[in-house]
């Protein structure tokens, strides 16, 4: 009797396992992290920072823009041009350029109005740098309605430069070999080095690109 | 066929499989501090070993002890030895495991034959290489060091049983097994549900009659002694290491770090619905993560453990089942950890399913005995080859040397004396790694703005960085209050989805709006 009870029970324990086993779904994973995500309200109330799932209107990135290059610039700008220009980090969805290629860093998209709040032209020597990651066939292309198109861009080092630049977003794609490990971690790196992205010479004055290129 | 002698069964079996996933772990093995998976805390362990501080709750007084004798050892980087100490603490474990269970064995006291230690080998093997066992044996986390401490504390206790009753070593085994146990629970304070396994495993005279109590006593004075281990916490954080979560030099704050205070809230809260579906998803993860090889094992060697050994059944399911709560009520990136002691229960007692099967195949005569002794040990052999195989490209941390870069990368940019602001353990804990352990880029700080609300994460910047903590970081610079020689950067990870692509990293200067 405890035998065959015991066996029953070993039988049961099988079919309550693969019962489990075949459960069809996996909990959604929690996304709280080992420091506590509680943000101060003082913070969250003050903070530069963009807030918390404000992707949709993304804070322009502070670009090279502040230092003597923009003096110097600036000085060379055309007198009452008073010329806003953004560049802002663009995180909503955007399609692919193709399926081997990936995007590895925000897609930029370049406005430039003027005091008016006109669209204006870019002086021929505006320029867009990205810093070239190490992968293979690294390019920028360019949003063209739903979809990219590459755009010439030079290389200049480590650096891949779109001369002249007009208002539009722009992104690096890269492409990346077949086997590449496709996790979460992997390309943030690469991205880094991308997202060091410049956006300088405003000026109507050109200037020899090769002294640019950091 | 060649045997085994009883005394050296269980040692072949644990160390033979525990060489083999040695093998696959450090072939595998990250290469420092890592973002993936398991290993996201590797970067806070690794930094506070680095400064011989506190890491985050509950401290884990164990680990951070051997990883400081590994930080005497002058060989290549810290996070690296670490990793190689987590690997050999997870291979480790499968030793008492095939120790114990050597001792479940039908044929207990008597040789074992080659085919079947292969066979049981394997099995355990099987257990080493699940993706939950494997992904946290190659990074530097806790568990690994956890199950260590809690399967030696069970077979010293089976051990203190096994001696004649009026022997002296049975009380020395039985004051082993509360050691290991203590110190396990410095590994992870999970370790502590051991003590009722413990208890019923020890106990096992009968709880009224005196002598169970000649065992119980030294084991619960070798716990006590075991977890004093956890005094390193408050003499490592009275030094003022710059890592130093919870600053517990007062009884207080020693409680709140040890109590993980900070993470109550992730207990329970779930509905009950979502909660079941949790708990039955958990429960299956013993088939999916050791293959469903072992599912008919693991069921004849639950019958043969309720005929033979009930005292270890209900030991060992204990741990499962409490395994299993923890997993499920606790909410977290890396609850399903948690259910690691299942997983080896699973393994556990599909050992002397092995056993038993061959047992019943002896019965049924000497062809059957011959065929059943040549295809088990080959099949399970094959599936743990097949497994570790099919595995080790998803699972492998050789690549993963991004974060490790990212914290270069970020460092090697930063302005002298920049304060880099991050609120992502993946930004916070490789640059502290990055900070502390490679001794450059003195000059700049890190600061968490999620550990901003704490008044000791507050005053410990202001002791070792210099920077002003009466309000916010964004406030001062709002309000022109922030010192101009210490330039804030904003270090942003973004995770747009879930594909590599859409992580993005940059750091981004901030200027006063």
């Amino acid at each position: 009797m405890t035998r065959r009870l015991t066996a029953v029970a070993g039988a049961a324990l099988m079919v309550v396992l693969a019962v489990a086993a075949l459960w069809p779904s996996a909990p959604p994973p929690a996304r709280a992290q080992t420091a506590p995500d509680v943000r101060l309200r003082e913070t969250a109330a003050a903070s530069p920072n963009p807030p918390a799932g404000a992707r949709s209107a993304p804070t322009p990135i502070t670009l090279r823009l502040s230092s003597a290059t923009l003096d110097e610039d600036s000085r060379a700008l055309p007198d009452g041009a008073d010329l806003t220009l953004l560049a802002q980090p663009t995180y909503a969805a955007l399609p692919g350029a193709g399926p081997s290629l990936l995007r590895i860093a925000p897609a930029i998209t370049i406005t430039a109005r003027d005091a008016g709040g006109r669209a204006i032209g870019l002086s021929p020597a505006a320029r867009l740098t990205f810093s070239q990651p190490k992968a293979e066939a690294a390019a920028v292309y360019r949003l063209d309605g739903d979809a990219w198109r590459p755009v010439q861009a030079a290389t200049l080092g480590r650096a891949l430069v779109v001369q002249p630049v007009s208002p539009g977003t722009y992104a690096l794609f890269a492409e990346l070999p077949p086997d590449w490990p496709l996790r979460n971690d992997l390309l943030a790196a690469v991205a880094l080095n991308a997202a060091r992205l410049v956006v300088d010479d405003l000026a109507t004055q050109p200037r020899a690109v090769d002294k640019l290129d950091d | 066929m060649p045997r085994i002698a009883d005394r050296f069964a269980g040692a072949v079996v644990g160390l033979s499989a525990a060489a083999g996933v040695l093998a696959a772990y450090l072939l595998t093995l990250a290469p420092g501090v890592v973002w993936a998976g398991a290993g996201i805390d590797s970067g806070d362990l690794a930094a506070a070993v680095a400064v011989g501080g506190v890491p985050h709750p509950t401290g884990y007084p164990t680990v951070m002890l051997l990883g400081l004798a590994v930080r005497a050892i002058p060989l290549g980087d810290l996070a690296l030895r670490l990793n190689v100490l987590t690997a050999l603490a997870a291979a480790g474990s499968l030793v008492p495991l095939g120790l114990l269970a050597a001792r479940l064995r039908p044929s207990a006291g008597t040789s074992l034959a080659v085919p079947e230690a292969v066979a049981a080998a394997a099995v355990l093997a099987l257990y080493g290489l699940a993706p939950l066992a494997w992904s946290n044996a190659i990074v530097t986390e806790v568990y690994a060091f956890a199950s260590l401490f809690l399967w030696s504390s069970l077979y010293a206790a089976a051990r203190a049983r096994a001696v004649a009753a009026t022997a002296k070593g049975r009380a020395r085994w039985a004051a082993v097994a509360g050691v290991l146990l203590g110190l396990g629970t410095g590994a992870h304070v999970t370790v502590m549900l051991g003590a009722p396994a413990l208890a019923v495993v020890l106990l096992s005279d009968g709880w009224r009659q005196r002598t169970a109590w000649r065992l119980a006593a030294p084991a619960a004075a070798g716990a006590a002694v075991g977890c004093t281990i956890y005094i390193y916490v408050p003499i490592a954080a009275s030094l003022d290491p710059p890592i130093n979560w919870g600053a517990p030099t007062t009884l207080e704050r020693f409680w709140s770090v040890v109590s993980g205070e900070i993470y109550r809230s992730r207990l329970g809260g779930s509905d009950v619905g979502a909660t079941a579906a949790k708990a039955a998803w958990l429960l299956g993860e013993p088939v999916r993560q050791l293959t469903w090889v072992l599912l008919p094992l693991l069921a004849v060697g639950g019958v043969s453990l309720t005929r033979r050994h009930p005292r270890i059944l209900l030991a060992t399911g204990w741990i499962a089942i409490s395994a299993l709560g923890v997993g499920t009520i606790y909410t977290s990136r890396d609850d399903q950890v948690f259910t690691l002691p299942m997983l080896a229960v699973a393994g556990l007692w599909s050992m002397p399913g092995v056993h038993e099967v061959v047992r019943l195949a002896a019965a049924g005569g000497a062809g059957v005995h011959r065929l059943v002794a040549a295809v088990l040990p080959t099949l399970l052999i094959a599936s743990a080859v097949i497994r570790g195989t099919e595995l080790a490209p998803e699972i492998s941390m050789r690549d993963a040397t991004h974060a490790g870069a990212f914290a270069h990368a970020v460092l090697v940019q930063a302005e002298s004396g920049s304060v880099l602001l991050a609120e992502d353990d993946r930004a916070t804990f490789p640059l502290w790694y990055a900070r502390y352990a490679s001794g450059g880029r003195t000059d700049v700080t890190i600061l968490d703005l999620r550990l901003w609300q704490f008044a000791w994460y507050r005053h410990l910047l202001g002791r070792h960085a210099g920077i002003p903590t009466g309000a916010s970081p964004a406030v001062l610079l709002a309000t022109g209050q922030w010192p101009a020689d210490r330039p804030l950067r904003a270090v942003d990870i973004e995770v747009s989805g879930v594909r590599s692509a859409d992580v993005l990293a940059t750091l981004r200067p901030l200027s006063p709006p």
